[in-house]
């Protein structure tokens, strides 16, 4: 006669059988992706750490060198330096800039005007063109010979001015190229975000003689709080990421002065063929990354928003 | 949202994958890329072996053509084209990866400035041997090109293709100025004075142009006023640079007196073009190009004249860009018949074709006397200059792994100078530095 233990016994196996055979299961659904996603990012993640170890081109000689490549990036490479540099200002310039627009043309496109939809439309037009596409436009908008900007300031007894030609302005030429493609995703994000303050709240507010300023101060901005931090986060990631904008409007130049972090690691690896000092490069970026990916998930668990907005 | 956060994010871990991708796929089992080899000469089955050319239009037409002839003519070598999926412009990085997986083909096309990276692999074949034949007539090939396929004394290509650097100039532009036109002992100092007189700020004519984008372009302008005055880039085994030495300095000075002292210079730091296209509107009276340029000048209707570089003390010494056809060890066999299909595709019967098709400077000083030949200058306009011309290219760029950040060194340094940012000797000092790095192998 089966004790109640033994009969507990088998029905906590056939539990276990059941939940083993789902679990299986499952892994054979995600698998082909899993398979996938392991193969093209962290199978090459892991083996940049490797290559980061050693001095090697794609093919031929290769040595070990243990963390010499990191040293020297630290230590002494001064172009590696301007790179670090020219990222970090170009991310202290463009993050707060792309908010504070994309809050402002978020609250004008908000208003109850005529053809509000085209100009929403319109905002969000740029962020689907190719970086391709804005860099030739700014380069056209920004010749420093023929542009329309130089022409403009002509007019008002300003310039000529060197644009991407001039070592201390192309940096910011750069950062207002990458507003106009980017601005309209943070105005997309605003507006839904505004338009999903209560109107109760707002009612409440005027009801108690709370004026325009005082209800977007008080009412909205609180409410905002989320869509900002994952608009922060994602566009410094975006930032310290800027690569493909570099790469077609100016190469890094003039004299070094839109080098980024990813440029730096691009020609390192494929102009001089330096793949492992590149990895290396590539791996402190990461780094840096992995730590943001990181704080933006504690933000969002302490305000208990994991996954909320992103 | 996340769709659109999932490609920016991923910029950067892509340009991680790239690198890894190329490199994981080095040193594996050795497995021929192409078609089988045969057992050798005399067996019946044909030696099969791949082109990679990376041309393009008629360029490529033309040498599909060329092919096909050889291979009728041949009937022991089955030669395949194929552009290699890429252009020139990216044949180093395309052939790299192709390496570094086994597939490489029997030929590639590749820029000069390349060879020596691509040499490094431990993959391209040595030619020396093969050239040494009387048949290949060897010393036919304008001398910077024999020389600029030579890597540490061993020859690892085929000359493919030469371009020189002359002056074109606005005949009408120089006229409504009253300048007289260069001759052909004209000197920096009268280079220096027309571009000054041709300046006109207020029309927006400046007299010469220079690209300041820290390229190789930027540091080849350098390098033939270099040779000139008596100095080379590296000393003779490429192990430290020497361009930092009174004759640097003084090529250097010339240039920063025309674009700081008297802004007769337009500087272009992007170098995408903007000299040549000013040049064509009639803003720029002459600038220092090579004959891919004279297609787009006659198109712009300038009435233009060639003219060979400034000298110093009489020499006129020229850079010309040599590029070659790189042949891929894959067994003796195949190897023999890339050698005679090279051999074939530069006499001057061939060489005469192909330039006649493609306008591309003959690589032979025979071709130019070959009856296939002689409709080239009416067929291209302009370009007796810079085949005559090519007598002044007696050197080669130094071959060097580290070729490409050396030019990079020059060309920043080079670039600093003439945008006014500090004086040559301290900035050629820099470069210097920066250069002996790589050259060291850090």
């Amino acid at each position: 006669m089966p004790s109640p233990r033994g009969s507990r016994g088998q029905l906590r196996g056939g539990l276990r059988r059941r939940r083993r055979r789902e679990t299986l299961e499952a892994w054979a659904f995600v698998s082909p992706a899993a398979i996938v996603v392991a193969a093209l990012s962290l199978v090459p993640f892991a083996w940049a750490f490797v290559l980061s170890l050693r001095k090697q081109a794609f093919s031929g000689p290769s040595t070990f060198v243990g963390t010499r490549n990191y040293e020297r990036l630290l230590t002494s490479d001064p172009a590696f330096r301007t790179a670090v540099s020219n990222t970090l200002r170009y991310t202290l310039a463009y993050v707060p800039a792309t908010l504070f627009l994309g809050l402002v043309i978020a609250l004008l496109l908000n208003q109850k005007v005529r053809f509000v939809g085209v100009y929403r439309t319109l905002i969000f037009v740029p962020f689907v063109a190719s970086s391709a596409v804005t860099a030739l436009m700014f380069g056209i908008v920004f010749d420093s010979s023929f542009g329309i900007v130089n022409a403009a300031l002509g007019v008002v007894g300003i310039g000529p001015e060197g644009f991407f030609d001039d070592p201390d302005q192309a940096l910011w030429a750069l950062v207002i190229a990458s507003l106009w493609g980017n601005v309209g995703f943070n105005v997309v994000l605003y507006l839904a975000a505004i338009q999903d303050v209560p109107l109760e709240l707002r009612e409440a507010a005027s009801i108690d003689g709370a004026n325009v300023w005082n209800t977007f101060r008080h009412v909205v901005v609180p409410q905002l709080g989320p869509v900002t931090t994952f608009l922060t986060l994602y566009q410094t990631l975006n930032a310290l990421q800027l690569f493909d904008l570099v790469y077609a409007q100016t190469r890094g130049g003039p004299l070094d002065a839109t080098t980024t972090v990813v440029y730096y690691v691009y020609q390192q690896a494929f102009r001089y063929f330096h793949a492992g000092y590149g990895s290396a490069a590539a791996w402190l970026l990461s780094l840096v990354i992995l730590a943001i990916g990181v704080l933006e998930a504690l933000l969002y668990r302490r305000r208990g928003l994991a996954g909320g907005v992103a | 949202m996340s769709a659109f956060g999932h490609s920016h994010r991923l910029a950067a871990v892509t340009a991680t994958g790239l690198v890894v991708l190329l490199a994981a796929c080095g040193g594996g089992a050795s497995t021929p890329g192409t078609a089988p080899t045969t057992g050798g000469a005399g067996t019946a089955a044909p030696v099969e072996i791949t082109l990679w050319h990376g041309q393009v239009d008629v360029a490529q037409k033309t040498l599909d053509a060329m092919v096909a002839d050889f291979n009728t003519s041949h009937p022991k070598i089955v030669v395949k084209t194929d552009s290699g999926g890429t252009t020139t412009d990216n044949m180093l990085e395309k052939v790299q990866a192709a390496l570094a997986a086994d597939a490489a083909p029997d030929i590639s096309y590749l820029y000069g400035s390349q060879l020596a990276q691509l040499v490094a692999t431990g993959k391209v074949a040595d030619l020396t041997a093969e050239v040494k034949e009387p048949s290949w007539a060897w010393s036919d090939f304008w001398p910077a090109m024999q020389d600029g396929v030579v890597v540490d004394g061993k020859v690892r290509g085929i000359p493919s293709a030469i371009g020189d650097f002359a002056v074109i100039y606005n005949k009408s532009l120089l006229a409504a100025k009253g300048i007289a036109e260069p001759t052909s002992d004209w000197t920096w100092s009268d280079f220096r004075a027309v571009a000054l007189k041709a300046t006109d700020k207020a029309a927006g004519t400046f007299g010469t142009g220079f690209p300041v984008d820290g390229s190789e372009d930027t540091a080849v302008r350098f390098l033939y006023k270099l040779w000139q005055g008596g100095g080379d880039l590296l000393n003779a085994d490429n192990t430290s640079a020497t361009f930092n030495t009174p004759a640097g300095v003084t090529a250097l000075e010339t240039y920063r007196a025309m674009a700081v002292d008297d802004r007769s210079m337009y500087l272009d730091a992007q170098n995408a073009g903007k000299i040549e296209q000013l040049f064509n509107a009639g803003k720029i009276a002459f600038f220092v190009t090579g004959p891919w340029e004279l297609e787009t000048v006659t198109a712009a209707k300038i009435d233009y004249g060639t003219q060979v570089l400034p000298g110093t003390n009489g020499d006129h010494t020229t850079t010309a860009g040599t590029d070659s056809w790189v042949v891929y060890d894959h067994g003796p066999a195949r190897k023999a018949a890339a050698a005679t299909f090279l051999k074939w595709l530069t006499q001057p019967a061939q060489d005469a074709r192909w330039a006649l098709a493609t306008g591309s400077l003959p690589l032979r000083s025979t071709t130019v006397s070959d009856p296939g030949f002689a409709s080239f200058y009416t067929t291209y306009p302009g370009n007796d200059l810079f085949v005559k011309n090519l007598a002044n290219a007696k050197r080669a760029k130094p071959r060097t792994t580290a070729l490409p950040e050396v030019f990079t060194a020059v060309g920043k340094a080079v670039s600093a100078v003439l945008l006014g940012h500090g004086d040559a000797k301290a900035a050629l000092d820099g470069a210097a530095q920066q250069a002996n790095a790589a050259l060291a192998g850090q």
